[in-house]
């Protein structure tokens, strides 16, 4: 059952930003700020508090001396500071946390290890039928809380669901987080489905903490290293800036100016907005050093970029070549060909890809231009005299599929019908007809009919497309024959084989969905089925308004699952808090009863919480019964109509659910509110 | 790990452009961060409008215990009366002393307030209010006084690693007016590039980029001199840019073959000079006329009309740190911009810059000598001193050791005429004066008790100079653009019309129109300069051999230009194949002098006359380069040619026209190595006949020229003659020795052949 959640992302934000505020403050020292010097700042002097603990720039001298190796000097500077605060301690000894251990849960503590969580919630509930009123120490508690984080990340991590570290990463507080290695990870899951203002917080909270608590340059340097995949350069500079008071910091950072280099270059070539002008000649030439000293291919491959972008096409082909003899690597290929392409030198660009096909993988369709260089009949070249490897056919007719290319539909069942195998031929047209209808494919069904001497269908599609493509059918009077033998056997499109979108949706990689919906749409409308794919791509990352349109776009497009679409619809409202609209959609369009249940449950659930808040306890009261209505109600939602009857004044029935309740589960919580009626009962009485 | 990851972020950057952030996209830095001041910050949250400091960040640096600088800013009538807020941006020495480390702001000698110094690892910004009644419309002055002192180290060398950087970016007035977006003195508030550079791109139509290059000289250096800054670049380019800067346009709506954008902006402007503020600390320029008499007409009615303000306030700006030296007479430093002001530090340390004229002859013919006025407090222990450094070297000391202190009253000491050249001279007068609680040190005995106090009565008593043009001298050329200062034409010469070349070399002729105080009639000319005109040329080559000096005949009478003009560089112009006759040569000659030093046999073995005329010349050198103020390391460097980046250097020719030429060996090296040349740091230092950009360490090579070429006398009086001769003869101290021992061998001759003939009158 999908059920409703808050936008936690939203929530967490806001905390941080909120704590972040509140740490500015203590933070001066650390930050620079923006002084209002007032207007006799002398006067400061006299009656200020005298300072207990140097701050960074009192301390600044002592890192910038002891690095420099100036011993005599960082002695003087300790003097001067132990003059000045007396009491001053050397920064290496400021923070050590002494453990604690609790030696009553040791068998929890054994299970903890061996990550036995079911184990541990029997060991649990034994330990406290033995020892009333026991619960585990708050340490433990804790503990196995994290624990169980960790555990669950690691094994989402593992099994490859991003969507769920990123929900199980909202439990992580990045300003306090020790454990980094789980922010990295909730980072890399963020980065791979293309989440990148949810990673803000979680960096900012590795990178900036409040004095004192600040992680060690290690980590800091890693998860600079991380920020350069995510980040334009410009803004990593700012971070190293403010990062800079730690001399020591300061000096390792400056590490990171080849990287940001890299990305500079990177983002001058991608074209990002807001990349450089252009990359400064020493910048690429650093790049290049290091392209030529370490053979790296990837410097390489950004090199290979960076020209191309130049329009310098032989140097591109020289990087691109250099990076790909060096490690053949789909990138660099891409490159290659891309320059080989726009440099006019197809036939090479064909050659190399057409060597290489084992290479393309799932990325085939980014090559799906070079590909049809084998199948592009035109006059010079008749298709008779390109044999062609079947292993090509078949890379190419997977990639027109999963990109769903209509053109190159077309183009494959051209080839088809020229080599006489009109069967093929056929199927492709149909195709390509499905995806994006064209005058093309539509002849080229007639054609093949015509071929197939299939009457029948070529009059089903007179009778469809006559009013639209009357041209074709004039045409059909004198039909083109195909134009020769069997060069390479085209084989049909699979029924099976997906569009990639839906591969990336059941993969769980929503961000590369959407990014793959994006391709598809810049090419033409999306299909209401693609829509409906994108809802869902949608709903999953929290970006409710764009799931809402996309649902309702194919609603409009009269989707076939309809159910599915508005159930969608449905939990994106529910999740947004618009239960009106939500009231509206249920009473206006059908849907399955059982998710109809779902939703309305859900959505008098939100009503009777807001209520409730609101302190509106009529209208819980009212909520909470009409849910009662359809769905059985959980202890929890029990407490409340407990609670609200309680705030009602009709105690009576309060102290009796509570009662109730109290018999079926032992809850702390109940029993303070059955303590809380008898103390008001009390005093009424 | 990590290349795998950059990597594949590259492979996402490039292929899925829906990966990386937009450019408004979320910020990693926190936003209270945000809000604080690191320089791009700064600038982003700035509500009000920033008018700069027109002085390079050479200028804004606070050296030593006690330093002083004057910066200028220049405000519309508007923005004069409603007042703002000073803003200092600065970043400091981590030696320096939090407690007690001070910067004072006085705005036009009203005291605005004292900045704590404690910023040393980020750019930190303060903010001083402005009150309206402090301020002038116009050209005002901040002086900005810094008071630093050492955490631990009392030695007087430590004081040198006091310094305090304003930031030239972020730091100036903040208006809480903006000037009007149209105004078009609003101009002189462009702001600074995050390289600390204040750029001028030109906005050229596509494929007419000489065309338009040479139509903007006039105009681009008016625009130099109304800003009056160091840090200038000129850029051409065929859009607009971002960030701060100046883009100019030059031309007509009509112009042919504009882009689409420039022949809107031209037809959406006035005719004349005209400017925009842009936001962001961009001014868009637009010089409109119909042709080249109508852009020099529009440019000097703008500037008697709307920009006049701008020049005379500036004229009118006084105390300067700078001394005229062209005439005859006595300067005090109170005209210089100091203030008396008790020390109390260990070195002290007043600077300010002595402007030679152009034909100055350096010479032992006289000296400048320095009046001293001031006292030194009792207690100082031995050692204490008043050392004189010009140019950074020490030219001459007194010892001011006395345990019951010295009172100075216009003591002289004399600055020998030989340490100067033409241009701009940096004089230093340091006091150091150490005590005996310095040895130990100790933080709880710091006291802050007065050592020394220089009057400002203290003056420079200037004499009579020889004067004589010579060439080669690169410090003239910087400081006075001499040659090029006369109103006689100029040839700009550029061997390929680029972008980065032509950019070099506007960029230059900028540099000169500042020097010289008003545009130079410059000529652009793309190719190489013509030999049978006798016109004064500035030659940009980068690496077109073919347009290299190498095929220009050579005028008759003169020696071959090839060779004249720098036989090092035009080796270095030859593709770096190594197999280049010149290259080898000079590697030749390396090998040589390596050879000769591994197989120099040892002393006593050689013949009595080698050891004595090798002893003569080594003593010979040694006062040779004592007289001339040269240290050892600057005795001639042989520079690999492969390792010469960019040569600049200077030629004269035998029709009297003078050719200042740039050679580097592509575009990429001339642009790499004139940022060196250009970087205000540098630029005002050049002096010598040659100076060489080095490809391994960026830094500059100066050469003294092995002899120079003199121009006609001008001042053909018999004092300045005398001194010539006086000055000529201290150059040629063996001549002059020679000429001595001559007439009083001369005089024993004759008497000993007179007194036997004529015999010995004895008076009674």
């Amino acid at each position: 059952m999908r059920k409703p959640r808050l936008p936690v992302g939203l929530l967490a934000q806001t905390a941080i930003g909120l704590l972040m505020l509140v740490q500015s403050g203590l933070a001066a020292s650390l930050v620079p700020e923006l002084v209002s010097a007032s207007p006799a700042p002398q006067a400061k002097a006299a009656g200020e508090p005298v300072a207990v603990a140097p701050d960074a720039v009192e301390l600044a001298a002592l890192y910038y001396y002891a690095r420099e190796g100036q011993m005599g000097r960082v002695e003087r500077e300790k003097k001067r500071l132990s003059l000045k605060f007396p009491g001053f301690v050397e920064p290496e000894d400021l923070f050590q946390p002494a453990p604690e251990f609790s030696v009553d849960e040791r068998p929890l503590w054994q299970l903890y290890e061996a990550d036995d969580f079911t184990g541990i919630e029997a060991a649990v509930t034994q330990l406290a039928l033995d020892n009333p009123g026991w619960q585990p120490s708050q340490d433990f508690r804790d503990k196995l809380a994290r624990r169980k984080l960790r555990f669950d990340l690691t094994a989402a991590q593992t099994a490859g669901d991003s969507a769920k570290v990123i929900a199980l990463g909202q439990a992580l507080d990045p300003q306090s987080e020790m454990e980094v290695d789980l922010l990295w990870t909730l980072i890399a899951a963020c980065r791979s489905q293309s989440q990148t203002e949810a990673m803000v917080p979680v960096y900012q909270g590795i990178l900036f903490r409040k004095p004192g608590t600040e992680l060690p340059d290690d980590v800091i340097m890693t998860t600079l290293q991380m920020a350069v995949q995510d980040f334009p350069a410009r803004e990593l500079r700012k971070v190293i800036a403010l990062l800079s008071v730690k001399p020591e910091l300061a000096d390792r950072m400056k590490g990171l100016t080849l990287d940001l280099i890299r990305r500079d270059i990177a983002d001058f070539a991608a074209d990002e907005a807001g990349a450089v002008d252009t990359p400064a000649p020493e910048s690429v030439l650093a790049v290049r050093r290091s392209a030529d000293l370490g053979h790296h291919s990837a410097d390489q491959t950004l090199l290979g970029w960076y020209y191309l972008k130049l329009d310098r096409l032989d140097e591109a082909e020289t990087w691109f070549r250099k990076a790909f003899e060096g490690e053949p690597q789909i990138e660099s290929l891409q490159g290659l060909t891309l320059t080989l392409d726009r440099a006019k030198k197809r036939d090479q660009a064909f050659a190399l890809v057409s060597g290489h096909l084992d290479l393309l993988g799932d990325k085939a369709d980014s090559f799906l231009d070079i590909l049809s260089y084998a199948f592009q009949t035109d006059a010079e070249t008749p298709a008779e005299q390109k044999p062609i490897d079947p292993k090509l056919a078949e890379i190419y007719a997977q990639a027109i599929q999963s990109s769903q290319s209509a053109e190159h539909a077309v183009l494959i069942g051209w080839y088809a019908y020229n080599a006489r195998q009109f069967q093929a031929a056929k199927a492709w047209f149909a195709k390509s007809a499905e995806w994006k209808p064209g005058s093309d494919s539509i002849k080229g069904m007639a054609l093949a009919a015509v071929q197939m001497k299939d009457m029948g269908a070529l009059e089903a599609l007179k009778s469809r497309y006559a009013d639209t493509y009357p041209e074709i059918f004039a045409e059909l009077k004198k039909p083109v024959a195909p134009k020769g033998g069997s060069a390479g056997t085209v084989g049909e499109p699979a029924r099976d084989n997906q569009a990639r979108y839906v591969t990336s949706f059941r993969n769980k990689r929503y961000g590369d969905c959407l990014a793959d919906l994006e391709r598809l749409a810049s090419r033409g409308n999306l299909s209401a089925e693609a829509q409906l794919i994108r809802g869902w791509c949608h709903l999953e990352l929290n970006h409710l308004a764009e799931a809402r349109a996309a649902f309702q776009w194919a609603l409009a497009g009269n989707v076939a699952k309809a159910d599915d679409a508005i159930y969608g619809l449905g939990l994106s409202l529910l999740r947004a808090h618009m239960t009106d609209d939500l009231e509206a959609l249920l009473t206006s369009r059908p849907l399955s009863e059982a998710r109809a249940k779902e939703l309305r449950a859900e959505m008098l659930w939100q009503k009777a919480e807001i209520a409730f808040n609101n302190k509106d306890y009529e209208i819980t009261l009212v909520n909470l019964n009409a849910r009662l209505q359809i769905a059985p109600e959980p202890v929890g939602m029990t407490q409340m109509r407990a609670w609200a009857h309680y705030h009602l004044g009709n105690l009576k029935q309060s102290r009796t659910i509570f009662a109730e309740l109290n018999q079926i589960v032992d809850d702390p919580a109940n029993r303070r509110g059955l303590t809380a009626i008898q103390d008001r009962m009390g005093i009424k009485q | 790990v990590r290349n795998i990851l950059l990597c594949s972020t590259f492979s996402l950057a490039v292929l899925v452009s829906a990966v990386a952030v937009k450019a408004d996209g979320p910020s990693l830095v926190p936003e209270p961060l945000a809000q604080t001041t690191t320089r791009t910050d700064a600038r982003s949250v700035k509500t009000d409008m920033l008018v700069p400091f027109s002085q390079s960040k050479p200028d804004m640096r606070l050296i030593g215990e006690d330093d002083t600088r004057h910066l200028t800013f220049f405000l519309s009538p508007e923005q004069a009366l409603s007042g703002g807020r000073l803003r200092l941006a600065y970043t400091n020495a981590v030696s320096i002393l939090p407690d007690g480390a001070m910067m004072s702001a006085t705005v036009n000698g009203h005291a605005i307030g004292d900045i704590p110094i404690r910023s040393p690892q980020t750019v930190l910004a303060t903010e001083l209010p402005l009150a309206p009644g402090t301020l002038v419309a116009g050209w005002n002055t901040v002086r900005l006084r810094a008071q630093q002192q050492h955490r631990v180290d009392c030695s007087i060398g430590a004081a040198y690693e006091l310094w305090t950087q304003v930031d030239p970016v972020t730091s100036g007035f903040l208006a809480e007016t903006a000037s009007d977006a149209s105004d078009l003195a609003s101009l002189i508030t462009v702001g600074r590039t995050a390289q600390d550079e204040t750029e001028i791109r030109v906005i050229t139509a596509p494929g007419e980029l000489a065309r338009d290059a040479g139509r903007s000289l006039e105009a681009v250096q008016t625009l130099a001199l109304l800003l009056g800054r160091q840090d200038l670049r000129i850029a051409f380019a065929e859009t607009e840019g971002n960030g701060p800067g100046i883009d100019l346009f030059v031309g007509d709506a009509l112009t042919p073959a504009l882009s689409p954008a420039a022949r809107q902006v031209l037809s959406n402007s006035p005719n004349g000079l005209s400017a925009r503020q842009m936001g962001d600390g961009r001014v868009r320029v637009v010089l409109r006329g119909a042709n080249d008499q109508a852009l020099s007409s529009a440019l000097v009615s703008a500037l008697n009309g709307p920009l006049q303000p701008v020049l005379a306030s500036r004229r009118a700006l006084t105390k300067q740190p700078v001394i005229d030296a062209s005439s005859s007479r006595r300067v005090n430093l109170a005209e210089a911009g100091y203030e008396t002001a008790p020390f109390a530090g260990r070195l002290f340390r007043a600077s300010f810059d002595l402007v030679m004229p152009e034909d100055f002859y350096p010479g032992d013919y006289g000296s400048i000598d320095l009046k001293l006025n001031g006292a030194t407090a009792p207690g100082l222990a031995p050692g204490a001193q008043v050392l004189v450094r010009v140019n950074e070297r020490a030219v001459t000391s007194h010892v001011l050791y006395d345990p019951e202190g010295v009172t100075l009253k216009e003591k002289a000491l004399a600055l020998s005429l030989r340490a100067f050249h033409p241009g701009v001279n940096k004089v230093e007068i340091l006091a150091e004066l150490p005590t005996e609680a310095d040895q130990a040190c100790d933080p709880t005995a710091r006291s802050n008790a007065p050592r020394f106090l220089l009057l400002e009565e203290t003056g420079l008593v200037i004499p009579e100079l020889a004067r004589v043009g010579r060439m080669p001298d690169l410090a003239s050329l910087v400081a006075r653009a001499y040659p090029f200062n006369h109103d006689k034409a100029l040839d700009l010469v550029v061997d390929a019309a680029t972008p980065g070349r032509l950019s070099t070399a506007v960029t230059i002729l900028s540099r000169l129109a500042l020097a010289s105080g008003h545009p130079l009639p410059g000529h652009l000319v793309i190719g190489s300069p013509d030999p049978s005109l006798a016109t004064n040329a500035l030659v940009i080559t980068a690496g077109r051999r073919d347009l290299a000096m190498t095929n220009v005949p050579p005028a008759k009478g003169s020696r071959p230009a090839a060779g004249r003009i720098d036989g090092l560089t035009t080796a270095s112009v030859v593709s770096a194949s190594g197999t280049s006759p010149a290259a080898s040569a000079s590697d030749s000659q390396a090998l040589m002098d390596a050879f000769q030093v591994q197989t120099a046999m040892d002393t006593d073995r050689m013949s009595w006359t080698s050891r004595l005329s090798s002893g003569i010349q080594h003593l010979a050198d040694m006062v040779d380069r004592w007289l001339q103020y040269q240290d050892v390391t600057e005795a001639p460097r042989s520079i690999r040619p492969a390792d010469a980046l960019v040569t600049l250097g200077q030629d004269s020719r035998a029709d009297g026209a003078i050719w200042t030429v740039i050679t580097a060996q592509d575009e990429a090296d001339l642009l790499r190595g004139a940022g060196v040349l250009l970087d205000p740091v540098h630029w005002g230092t050049l002096k010598g006949g040659k100076a060489t950009v080095l490809r391994s360490d960026l830094s500059i090579v100066t050469e003294t020229p092995a002899a120079f070429t003199f121009y006609p006398l001008t001042d053909l009086s018999l004092g300045n003659l005398r001194r010539l001769a006086a000055a000529w003869l201290s150059d040629h101290f063996v001549i002059y020795v020679g000429l001595v021992l001559l007439f009083i061998g001369s005089f024993g001759l004759w008497l000993g052949y007179i007194v036997p003939r004529k015999g010995v009158r004895t008076v009674e």
